[in-house]
């Protein structure tokens, strides 16, 4: 089973950015996949099943909160951890996305080194799961 | 410029010298609005509403802006869309840390979605300041609702 990134932004700087940081962590991503939009973000996370997504909030159609919102009123989906990178930090933003069940919120600017640890957990436990997987049989 | 509009536009600097220096690793020096500003840059605006809303300006010299996005990127020479897709993303970010000061009353602002275009730079205002990278120049503005 492949282990891959959903990255949901508008801005292509930020996916490319985001893509670039993790890459350069060191996880074992087999796929980085990348969506502009949360419409687009869903066409996505249908076709290639992401082991993360890691969403803007803030974009043109569907917005970030929800893409999450979908995600979590779908059984196939709601278990698909979502890490929010946004520059949408009051206080009512975070409550509502960490109520919706997301795993990390980073708030934009942030220094690269700040991004890998909060997305670590998520990518080590999908590329696990995924070695699990190749050696079941 | 009311105290309040000064206030606002001085929190306004703040943000935008920690989203350089946190993410383009560029540190900002205030200069003299009158020092010679490039006629042709990149403008990227972002508009924010509220308790009070306001329209906030960036202004970038090409050049600097092809180099800050080569570099936030990692890459040698973005093409001309990802330059202009990095500054409205500065904005952006500008905009955000910016508004994260404000809320500290639970407040709401929201944020639009940022602008980009290659324009002439405009004439400087009350709610200008012209900024140095040390090698470029730079602008910010606010256009604040009555």
């Amino acid at each position: 089973m492949e282990t891959r990134v959903l990255i949901v932004d508008d801005s292509a700087t930020i996916r490319k950015v985001v893509k670039r940081i993790i890459s350069q962590a060191g996880f074992a991503i087999d796929a980085f996949i990348e969506a502009h939009d949360g419409r687009d973000a869903l066409v996505q996370i249908r076709q290639h099943t992401p082991s993360l997504v890691v969403t803007d909030i803030n974009m043109p159609g569907m917005n970030g909160i929800e893409l999450i919102e979908a995600l979590k009123k779908d059984p196939a989906l709601c278990g698909i951890p979502c890490v929010v990178i946004s520059t949408e930090g009051t206080q009512e933003i975070i409550d509502q996305v960490l109520h919706l069940g997301i795993v990390g919120f980073i708030q934009k600017p942030f220094r690269p080194e700040e991004l890998a640890p909060v997305l670590a957990p998520y990518i080590q436990m999908a590329v696990s799961a995924g070695a699990a997987h190749t050696t079941d049989f | 410029m009311q105290i309040i509009t000064r206030q606002l536009f001085d929190a306004v600097v703040k943000a935008a010298t920690e989203v350089f220096e946190n993410m383009f690793f560029v540190a900002i020096d205030p200069v003299a609005d009158e020092t010679p500003f490039p006629q042709q840059v990149v403008h990227a605006h972002i508009r924010y509403a509220g308790p009070h809303s306001a329209t906030l300006h960036l202004y970038l010299p090409i050049d600097l802006a092809r180099q800050l996005a080569a570099d936030f990127l990692g890459e040698g020479a973005p093409d001309e869309q990802l330059v202009l897709d990095s500054c409205a993303e500065m904005a952006n970010m500008i905009a955000g840390r910016h508004l994260k000061s404000l809320s500290l009353d639970a407040r709401i602002y929201r944020l639009t979605i940022p602008q980009v275009a290659v324009e002439l730079a405009p004439a400087t205002g009350q709610e200008t300041r012209t900024f140095s990278t040390g090698s470029h120049l730079l602008r910010l503005a606010q256009d604040v609702d009555p």
